[in-house]
C-alpha cells in the first residue's frame, strides 16, 4: 500500500474520500486561505479547510473525479507544496515509531556490547587506542539511538519543563563528555586521578560503557513501556474504531454514501447486512438481528423491526434496515460512552494526589540532588578517586530517579481498568466513583425494577373445579385483550406465552377500579377484584383470594355467567439472577439492604428468598434518600442502586450512585456507575472492578515510591559509609527501565477481569 | 579543610542548584488569549515537550476556545488534563483537537498532562 492509499479514509464501496495534505511555504493566514480557495475550485473537491497552525489541509473529495495528485498540481500552481503526509493514520504513525525504536535499540546494543564487554574486562582486554575505539563505539549510541532523548530533553527545556528525558539526557551527556575529555586530552584530567574500575596505567579512567548502556537500557524500557501503554489503550480504540466512516443515506428513494458528519438528524439511513450502523436512530422500515454486545456486554442479537432503536457502532445481521438518524456525530451513544470513559479515565483518583504533586516537583528536586551529590562526593572522597566517584554517583542518581513509574501509576491502571468496564457494560463516571466504590460496605436495592423485573407477570393461576387453568386464562385473556391496564397485559401476555388461543370478545365494558365485563363466545365473563364480583353477586372466590393474598400477589378473580371459576395470581417477578447476585455481594462481604414501597410481609418473603439482610418496607419514593442518610448515620459507606432518574436524590445522597440497565443513556449524571445492560450482575462486577482496580493502583502507588524513596538515596551513595554500596549507572538504568514497566504490566492485568457468565436468554 | 578545587565545586554547585530552582519555579511569560470570535476567546496552545504558552490569561465570565496541538510523540504528553474543570482529552500528534470551556470565574486553573510532569496554567482575569 502507498503513501497516497494508506492516508485516505476508507470507504467500502462510495468515491468519497478525506485525505489530510501537508501544505509547504504558507507563510501566513493569508496563504492559508489561498491555498484553501485554490483547493475548493478544483472539480469533485466538496469541502476542504486548510489550518496555517499545522500546515495541514483537510480535503473531502470525490476519487471519481479527481485525485490525490489534481490536489498537489492545484496547491502547487498556486505557489505551494502539498504532499501526503508519510504514515498518517495513527496506528501507521504508531507502527512506524516502534520500528525506528527497535533500530535506535538494536544499534544501542550491538555497539554498546563491545564497549561493556572492554570496560568490564579491567585491562585484560585492553590494547592501545582502546578508548579510542570505545569513543568511537559509543558515538553512534550516543547521536543516533539517543538521538530523541536528547531532542526530547531540550524541547522540554525549553519550556523550562523537566521530564524523564532530561534526566538521562544529562545523566548520559554527563558521562559521555566526561569521558570525551579523558580521551582526548588525557593530561587535562590532571593529577592522576584513576580510581573507579574504568581506570588502568597512568590513563583517566573512561565511562562510555556507562553512557552506552544507558542509552540501551532506557530504550529496551521504552521499547516494552510502548507496547504495554498500546495494550492500555485497547478498549477505548475498539469502541472509537466501531463507527464506520460513511454513512449510506436515502433521498427521495435514492442512496447516496456521505461522510460520517454529513449525516443530520432526520436523515433515513440506510444499513446493508453486515455493516455497522453509522449512527442512532429508530427503524423505519426492514427488519433485522443487530448485535449490541460491544455497546452494551448483550452477548445475543437484539431483534430489530420498524420502530426499534439502533445505534452506532453495532453491527447488524443479516436484513437490511432503513432508519431515520436520531443522534449524530458527539451525540450518539456509542460517542457519549466514549466521552464517559475518557474523561473518567483523565480524571484525578483522590488517592493519587501526593504522587502528582510529587511528579510536578520531581524532575527539578532529582536535578538538586544529584547536584548536591556530586558536591558531596567531590570534598569528601579521597583526592584521587573524587572527580569519578563525584560523577558517577551523580549519573547514577540521575539515572535512577523514575517519575514515569509514579505518573503512571494511576492513570495505567485506570485507563486499562475503565477501559475494561466499558467492554463490560459498566461504566465509571470518574476516578473518585472508582475509589468510592471500592470503599463501599453496604448495597442499598430498590425490590421493584432492580429486584424484580418491574413489570407485573402471572405467577399463579387458581381454578374452581371443572375447569383448567388454560381454559380460565383463556377466557380472562379474552376478556382484557381489549384492556390496557398493566394487570391484564400481564394476563394477556401469559396466555400467549402458553400459546392459548384466544378470542376476541362479542362486547366489552371496563369499570375503572373493577375490572371488565365482556362477552366471550356467547358467554358472560367478569375479570376483576372482588368489589366487582360482590357487586355482581357472584361469591366462593374467598379462598383462593386468601392465598394469592398471603404469597404477596394481587388477585384476580373470573366468573362465568354469574359462577366464579378461577383466580389468577399476579406479581412482580424476581429477577433471574437476583438471587445469585445478593448470594455474591454477601460473600464480597457486603451488607445488603432491600427497600420497598410495599408492606412487610410480602417484602419480608421476597428478602427471606432473596437471603437479603435488612429491609425498609413501605418507604415512599421520596423517602429512598432518607433510608440512605439512615444508613450513613449508622456509620456505613453506602451505594444506592437504581434506575437513574426517579431515584436521582437517592442515588446523589448515597456515597455511590449506580444507576442500572440506562441502556444507551449513559449520560445519567446522578450515578458514579452505569451499568449498561438491565441485568444485576454488573453489579458485583462493578465493585469487584473498583476494588481490584483501587488494589492495583495501590500496589503501583507503593512501588513507584518505595523504588524512588530506596532508590536514589542508594545510587547518592548514601549506604557507602555503612555498606560499600555503591550503584552503578548501567545498574541504576536497568532499575529504572523495569520500574515503569512493572507499574504497566501490572496494571495489565486488569485486562483479564470478567462477568459472571452471560445469561441464557 | 577544603581545598581551592574543593571550594570552587562547591560554590559552582550552590550556583548551579540556585539556577535549577530559578529556572524551573521562576517567574513565566504570560500570554493572553486571543479576543472573542462569535462569543468564544481563542487560545493556540502548542505540545511539544511542554506547553506553549504555558501561561495563559483569559477574560473571566467569557467562553474559552483551546486549540491544542500536539506535534511531539512523547508518551508523556499524550493527554491534557484541566484537573479543576474536570476536562481530559487524548492528542493525537499533529491534530489540533480543540477544548470547549465553559466562561471562568476569576482564578488559576492548571492543565498538566496525563502523568502530572509538564504544567501550564489558565489564569482568568476580570
Amino acid at each position: 500500500m502507498n503513501a497516497v492509499e494508506a492516508a485516505s479514509s476508507r470507504s467500502p464501496a462510495g468515491a468519497l474520500e478525506r485525505m489530510d495534505l501537508a501544505v509547504s511555504g504558507m507563510t501566513c493566514a493569508a496563504c492559508a486561505r489561498r491555498v484553501e480557495r485554490t483547493l475548493s475550485e478544483v472539480e469533485g473537491v466538496q469541502e476542504c479547510s486548510v489550518n496555517f497552525a499545522t500546515r495541514r489541509a483537510s480535503v473531502l473529495f470525490d476519487a471519481r473525479t479527481t485525485s490525490v495528485s489534481a490536489l498537489a498540481h492545484a496547491v502547487a500552481d498556486a505557489g505551494y507544496r502539498a504532499e501526503v503526509p508519510q504514515a498518517s493514520t495513527a496506528e501507521e504513525t504508531d507502527a512506524a515509531e516502534e520500528r525506528g525504536l527497535r533500530r535506535r535499540l538494536a544499534v544501542a546494543v550491538l555497539l554498546g556490547l563491545p564497549v561493556v564487554v572492554l570496560a568490564m574486562s579491567h585491562g585484560a582486554l585492553d590494547f592501545t587506542g582502546s578508548t579510542w575505539v570505545q569513543l568511537g563505539l559509543t558515538l553512534p549510541v550516543m547521536a543516533y539511538s539517543g538521538g530523541p532523548i536528547f531532542r526530547a530533553a531540550w524541547a522540554a527545556l525549553r519550556h523550562r519543563a523537566a521530564d524523564m528525558n532530561v534526566l538521562v539526557a544529562l545523566g548520559t551527556g554527563a558521562a559521555f563528555i566526561y569521558s570525551v575529555v579523558a580521551t582526548v586530552w588525557p593530561t587535562f584530567m590532571v593529577t592522576g586521578d584513576h580510581g573507579g574500575h574504568g581506570g588502568h596505567g597512568a590513563a583517566p579512567p573512561i565511562y562510555f560503557e556507562a553512557a552506552a548502556a544507558v542509552i540501551a537500557f532506557v530504550l529496551l524500557g521504552r521499547f516494552l513501556e510502548s507496547r504495554a501503554r498500546t495494550r492500555a489503550g485497547d478498549a477505548i480504540r475498539r469502541l472509537q474504531a466501531l463507527a464506520p466512516s460513511i454513512a449510506t443515506v436515502l433521498e427521495n428513494g435514492v442512496e447516496r454514501e456521505v461522510p460520517l458528519a454529513e449525516v443530520r438528524v432526520g436523515d433515513r439511513v440506510v444499513v446493508r447486512p453486515g455493516q455497522s450502523i453509522p449512527v442512532d436512530g429508530s427503524v423505519v422500515d426492514g427488519a433485522s438481528s443487530v448485535d449490541e454486545s460491544m455497546l452494551t456486554g448483550e452477548s445475543l442479537p437484539v431483534e430489530k423491526a420498524a420502530g426499534a432503536e439502533v445505534f452506532a457502532g453495532t453491527m447488524n445481521g443479516t436484513g437490511r434496515l432503513v432508519f431515520r438518524a436520531a443522534k449524530v456525530g458527539s451525540d450518539t451513544a456509542l460517542q457519549q460512552i466514549v466521552q464517559v470513559v475518557e474523561r473518567a479515565q483523565g480524571t484525578k483518583a483522590p488517592i493519587a494526589r501526593l504522587a502528582d504533586v510529587v511528579s510536578g516537583v520531581f524532575t527539578p528536586v532529582v536535578l538538586l540532588i544529584a547536584i548536591a551529590t556530586f558536591a558531596a562526593w567531590f570534598v569528601l572522597a579521597p583526592e584521587e578517586t573524587r572527580l569519578t566517584m563525584a560523577l558517577l554517583n551523580a549519573v547514577a542518581v540521575l539515572v535512577i530517579a523514575c517519575p514515569c513509574a509514579l505518573g503512571l501509576a494511576t492513570p495505567a491502571a485506570l485507563m486499562v481498568g475503565m477501559g475494561r468496564g466499558a467492554q463490560l457494560g459498566v461504566l465509571v463516571k470518574s476516578a473518585a466513583s472508582l475509589e468510592g466504590a471500592s470503599r463501599i460496605d453496604t448495597v442499598v436495592l430498590d425490590k421493584t425494577g432492580t429486584l424484580t423485573q418491574g413489570r407485573p407477570a402471572v405467577v399463579r393461576v387458581l381454578t374452581a373445579s371443572g375447569m383448567t387453568e388454560d381454559e380460565v386464562l383463556a377466557l380472562a385473556a379474552a376478556a382484557e385483550s381489549a384492556s390496557e391496564h398493566p394487570l391484564a397485559r400481564a394476563v394477556v401476555s401469559e396466555a400467549s406465552n402458553r400459546g392459548l388461543k384466544v378470542g376476541a370478545p362479542e362486547s366489552f365494558t371496563a369499570t375503572p377500579g373493577h375490572g371488565v365485563e365482556a362477552q366471550v363466545d356467547g358467554r358472560r365473563v367478569l375479570v376483576g377484584s372482588r368489589r366487582m364480583l360482590d357487586g355482581r353477586g357472584v361469591s366462593g372466590s374467598e379462598d383462593a383470594e386468601r392465598v394469592l393474598t398471603a404469597d404477596g400477589q394481587t388477585p384476580v378473580l373470573i366468573a362465568v355467567d354469574g359462577r366464579w371459576v378461577g383466580a389468577i395470581g399476579i406479581a412482580d417477578p424476581e429477577r433471574e439472577e437476583a438471587a445469585t447476585v445478593v448470594q455474591s455481594l454477601r460473600s464480597m462481604g457486603l451488607h445488603v439492604v432491600m427497600l420497598t414501597g410495599d408492606h412487610e410481609g410480602p417484602a419480608g418473603r421476597v428478602a427471606r428468598a432473596l437471603g437479603i439482610d435488612r429491609v425498609f418496607a413501605g418507604v415512599l419514593p421520596s423517602g429512598k434518600a432518607h433510608v440512605v442518610r439512615t444508613l450513613q448515620a449508622e456509620g456505613r459507606r453506602v451505594a444506592m442502586v437504581g434506575d437513574g432518574i426517579n431515584d436521582a436524590p437517592a442515588l446523589a445522597e448515597a456515597d455511590l450512585g449506580v444507576a442500572m440497565g440506562t441502556g444507551t443513556d449513559v449520560a445519567r449524571d446522578a450515578a458514579g456507575v452505569a451499568l449498561l445492560r438491565s441485568d444485576l450482575r454488573g453489579l458485583p462486577a462493578a465493585l469487584g472492578l473498583a476494588r481490584t482496580t483501587m488494589r492495583v493502583i495501590r500496589q503501583n502507588l507503593f512501588w513507584a515510591f518505595l523504588y524512588n524513596v530506596l532508590g536514589i538515596p542508594v545510587a547518592a551513595g548514601l549506604l557507602y559509609g555503612l555498606t560499600g554500596w555503591l550503584l552503578s549507572p548501567m545498574l541504576a538504568s536497568v532499575a529504572m527501565s523495569l520500574s515503569s514497566v512493572s507499574v504497566l504490566l501490572n496494571s495489565l492485568r486488569l485486562r483479564r477481569l470478567r462477568l459472571p457468565a452471560p445469561q441464557a436468554a | 579543610m577544603l581545598d581551592s578545587i574543593e571550594v570552587g565545586v562547591v560554590s559552582g554547585s550552590v550556583l548551579a542548584a540556585a539556577a535549577t530552582v530559578l529556572f524551573f519555579f521562576g517567574p513565566r511569560q504570560r500570554t493572553r488569549a486571543r479576543s472573542e470570535v462569535g462569543g468564544a476567546q481563542e487560545v493556540d496552545l502548542m505540545v511539544d515537550g511542554g506547553y506553549r504558552p504555558d501561561r495563559i490569561v483569559v477574560r473571566a465570565g467569557v467562553p474559552v476556545k483551546l486549540n491544542v496541538l500536539r506535534t511531539d510523540r512523547s508518551a508523556c504528553s499524550e493527554q491534557i488534563v484541566l484537573g479543576d474543570l474536570g476536562v481530559s482529552r487524548t492528542l493525537p500528534t499533529g491534530r489540533v483537537v480543540t477544548i470547549d470551556l465553559p466562561a471562568l470565574t476569576p482564578g488559576a486553573y492548571d492543565f498538566t498532562c496525563g502523568m502530572s510532569m509538564l504544567r501550564g496554567r489558565l489564569i482568568a482575569e476580570v
